[in-house]
């Protein structure tokens, strides 16, 4: 801001704004009552579970808050913990897991519940067989999409579950699969109480199990008002130590400038997705900090290949080479992404480094759509929801800078655009002639860039937005995580990788960072590259301000 | 006096059916089915169709269906929203408060500011104080409010860091919506340390509610002047300065008391000048009110919610307008005889 700028502002509102105040600045931050954490989050989630969802902001909302898993994922180190099962082995064939649960480990306390037994092996049955048996009461209700489970063909793999005694769980697998455990750590596999189902059974109200939430998590949910703010308690009796911070609330603040206005103010301490373009003020700021995380993520432009003419590669390979990624990657990223050639991040071990590059070069894209007789071009949409994600801070500013470079190849685009929830929900009818989306991963393993994006079961659960379904690509999927030795993997998971630069069912387009920023007084909240945010550790250190209040 | 008050009510009859018709056809002219935009229903079940058909008369001639859709809408019946599935009436009873607040406390403010500097003018008439008060007035009636808005922001709230820029209080208050007025809600909640609430609740009040003063304090300022001007130039004031009455007890016990009624007049046309400002000053500082659920409700293509706002907003400032006519038809002798004799 200019001096002059600054002088006007000065001296023409000041007495103005100075009336109300009662001439006391700064005192907005550090003067409120409740200890608590403020987090500015991106959106509602859709449900309270996130066994049926694959969207980040739920699995934000829920899984580390609400629930926990029988083996967590350790981001620093990449292996996986102990959960809710303190010990698991793994037989010689690998087919079949076994789980040694923590006892003394109790379920929140509602209104309408109050559990009269701790964890058992009643619950880990209870949660899986939801999702895997068809029969279970629960199956259908809320809808009966398990989007993640389906892409991973969880129902398939398992032969079945069983309660040896009731703090000792095995899960029987079909076929050997070095993905399985991974998976049991992702966000979405989280313990419910079977306690609170059967409860909610008898009285007829089993959808509540999704929007009244019982888990073993470090917080509970105390109340939540749509488009406004969830409200969570601690767990006093949290098996893991109770949380030190009194509460934990979710400010639900879709844009971006105000949720970084947010935290400057002091209204929030913690926000979510930080634009990229709001980098450079927010580490000018002292009192904020700024973590980055190279992310496990993919954004790309996904074709709907059963649509004419994007069911001709020639098509999809001249709209690739017509595409300046690099000008996405400075005008969407403000250069906080790389260049993304296929699905899998450089930093994956499975990573293929020897795959031709679609390069720019809108005269070979002519000629590639001249091939097939378009070379009059032809007039397509491109679908793009104007939400912020992880993988992308801009779809709708990247689907306008899509629509000038394609314009140059004479492809004419129109984009359309919903409210986020109304994107994901029409996106089933895969009414789109393409869709820019992306992909974060929930774990380090491989195949969580392929089977949910390229399966053909994933077409069932909302995964596959490309209308992809190739058999032996699935068998592919299938070869490379019945198998443990990484060198078969790897070779496994290039030659997949090799086949899908060739067909192109997607155009990659960038690996974006990760940030997330909090005030510095917040400590105890490391940065997760695979998505989900944990609360439990997190607590604030207070300055030498003195202290006012009940704290 | 009936008669002006049964022609008021026919014309406030037929400007609300003009307002139903054009929403109405703007409903119709909208993408999609017209059950689905007129109920909200999203792929309602065949059950719910057949009820949305007879309900809004949807196998009918437009006519007919014009005719329920006013029914229902009168009724309260507003179809749910898509977004939420939550009946609009609903929503609507969530977030009005929260407009109602900021407008009062702007008017609050736009009156005790401007009715003093618009009397300060009128005594002092072509005086250094005259033309202070009225460039200042027209400075603030120049500035939109959304570039007020922002720069408020820009340098009180992210510069300076005074004052919270967004929503009506920090959350870790955790203060029940029983009212929907913050002020109101806090006082009701069991709060432990209540004073601290309301001075959170005060600092996130400040910027919004002074940024939407701004206009109809200048308003209140000219119009005030304006209309205390005509009256001190009656004859009747001439004679009571001749009769060596204060100037005081001239301006506070004659001249205003007879300004007031023109003052009113004035400002209840203002109101809806008022609420598009305070649409734009709550999306401005993401304040949780109508305004700022309109918005929400066209970027997401919400057709029912983005139809009954306009219907409930427009609506009430045509109910308003009215009844302060009327009111101040009731409560003024002269200009009923006036308007009837004239009409």
């Amino acid at each position: 801001m200019t001096n002059s700028v600054n002088f006007f502002l000065k001296y023409s509102f000041l007495p103005f704004y100075l009336i109300l105040v009662g001439c006391e600045p700064n005192h907005v931050i550090d003067a409120h009552v409740a200890p608590g954490i403020v987090y500015c989050s991106e959106g509602d989630p859709n449900t309270f579970n996130p066994q049926l969802t694959t969207t980040g902001t739920t699995t934000d909302a829920t899984s580390y808050q609400l629930y926990n898993r029988l083996v967590e994922y350790d981001p620093a180190l990449g292996t996986i913990m102990p959960g809710l099962a303190h010990h698991w082995h793994i037989n010689e064939n690998g087919k079949i897991y076994t789980f040694y649960l923590r006892k003394k480990v109790s379920f929140h306390h509602s209104d309408i519940f109050s559990p009269s037994r701790e964890f058992n092996a009643d619950d880990v049955l209870f949660s899986f067989n939801r999702i895997i048996d068809q029969q279970h009461p629960y199956n259908q209700v809320s809808g009966g999409y398990y989007p993640f489970f389906q892409s991973v063909g969880f129902a398939q793999q398992i032969s079945k579950i069983v309660k040896v005694h009731p703090y000792m769980v095995t899960i029987h697998l079909k076929e050997k699969d070095s993905s399985f455990l991974a998976n049991l750590a992702a966000n979405f596999a989280v313990i419910l109480s079977k306690e609170y189902g059967d409860q909610l059974l008898n009285s007829a109200t089993p959808q509540l199990i999704d929007t009244d939430p019982i888990g073993t998590g470090p917080f509970y949910l105390d109340s939540y008002f749509p488009s406004s703010h969830i409200r969570y308690k601690p767990n006093k009796s949290y098996w893991g130590g109770a949380p030190t911070i009194d509460q934990l609330v979710f400010d639900i603040t879709p844009k971006s400038t105000n949720r970084i206005a947010k935290l400057m103010t002091g209204d929030c301490d913690v926000s979510a997705l930080p634009q990229s373009s709001e980098l450079d003020i927010l580490r000018h700021n002292i009192s904020l900090e700024l973590q980055i995380q190279t992310g496990f993520n993919v954004s790309y432009l996904a074709f709907n290949h059963k649509k004419a003419p994007f069911d001709q590669p020639n098509v999809r390979k001249a709209i690739a080479h017509a595409i300046n990624k690099r000008a996405i990657i400075e005008a969407v990223y403000y250069g906080s992404a790389t260049i993304a050639d296929s699905v899998l991040p450089p930093l994956s071990w499975a990573y293929n480094d020897q795959l031709s590059e679609y390069r720019y070069d809108p005269e070979l894209a002519r000629q590639l759509l001249a091939e097939v007789g378009l070379a009059q071009g032809f007039e397509m949409n491109i679908w793009a929801a104007p939400a912020q994600r992880i993988y992308n801070p801009n779809a709708l500013k990247t689907a306008e800078l899509i629509q000038g470079q394609l314009a140059q190849i004479g492809i004419t685009v129109n984009i359309v655009s919903y409210g986020w929830n109304v994107f994901v929900n029409k996106l089933r009818s895969f009414e789109y002639d393409s869709v820019l989306l992306g992909w974060t991963a929930d774990n380090a393993d491989p195949d969580n860039f392929f089977r949910p994006l390229f399966s053909c079961a994933a077409l069932n659960s909302g995964g596959n937005h490309t209308n992809w379904c190739d058999p032996t690509l699935d068998q592919v999927f299938i070869k490379a995580i019945s198998s443990t030795h990484r060198a078969q993997r790897t070779e496994l998971y290039h030659h997949a990788l090799e086949r899908l630069n060739t067909e192109l069912p997607l155009i990659p387009l960038a690996h974006a960072l990760r940030f997330q920023v909090k005030r510095r007084a917040i400590h105890g909240m490391p940065l997760n590259p695979y998505g989900g945010i944990s609360f439990a550790k997190s607590h604030r250190i207070k300055s030498s301000a003195p202290k006012k209040g009940a704290d | 006096m009936w008669v002006y008050i049964i022609r008021r009510f026919n014309l406030f009859v037929l400007t609300v059916a003009i307002l139903y018709f054009l929403v109405f056809l703007m409903l119709i002219a909208l993408p999609g089915d017209l059950a689905v935009n007129i109920s909200g229903l999203q792929n309602p079940t065949p059950d719910q169709l057949a009820q949305l058909t007879s309900s809004y008369q949807l196998d009918k001639n437009w006519f007919n269906q014009y005719i329920s859709f006013i029914n229902q809408r009168i009724h309260g019946n507003f179809g749910v929203s898509f977004t939420t599935n939550q009946p609009i009436w609903d929503e609507v009873l969530k977030f009005l408060p929260a407009t109602i607040e900021l407008c009062i406390y702007a008017t609050i403010i736009a009156l005790l500011v401007g009715f003093p500097l618009g009397i300060i003018a009128a005594i002092q008439p072509q005086k250094p104080a005259d033309f202070v008060v009225l460039g200042l007035s027209l400075f603030g009636y120049s500035i939109p409010v959304f570039w007020l808005g922002v720069s408020a922001i820009m340098y009180f709230g992210l510069e300076l860091q005074w004052l919270p820029v967004a929503g009506r209080l920090n959350l870790l208050y955790q203060v029940p919506p029983i009212s929907g007025f913050t002020l109101i809600d806090i006082w009701l909640s069991d709060l432990e340390y209540k004073h601290l609430a309301y001075r959170d609740a005060f600092a996130h009040l400040v910027m919004p509610t002074l940024t939407l003063a701004v206009i109809p304090a200048t308003m209140v300022t000219r119009i005030t002047r304006t209309a205390l001007r005509d009256e001190l130039n009656a004859n009747y004031i001439k004679a009571f300065q001749s009769r060596g009455l204060s100037p005081a007890t001239i301006i506070c016990r004659h001249a205003l008391p007879n300004a007031l009624q023109p003052i009113m007049t004035q400002l209840s046309l203002q109101l809806s000048t008022l609420l598009t400002s305070a649409m734009v000053t709550e999306v401005i500082f993401s304040w949780p009110g109508i305004g700022n659920w309109l918005i929400d409700a066209i970027y997401q293509r919400d057709y029912p919610v983005i139809s009954a706002g306009l219907l409930i907003c427009a609506g009430f400032i045509i109910l308003v307008s009215v009844l302060t006519d009327v009111i101040l038809i009731a409560t003024t002798p002269k200009r009923r005889s006036a308007i009837d004799g004239s009409r």
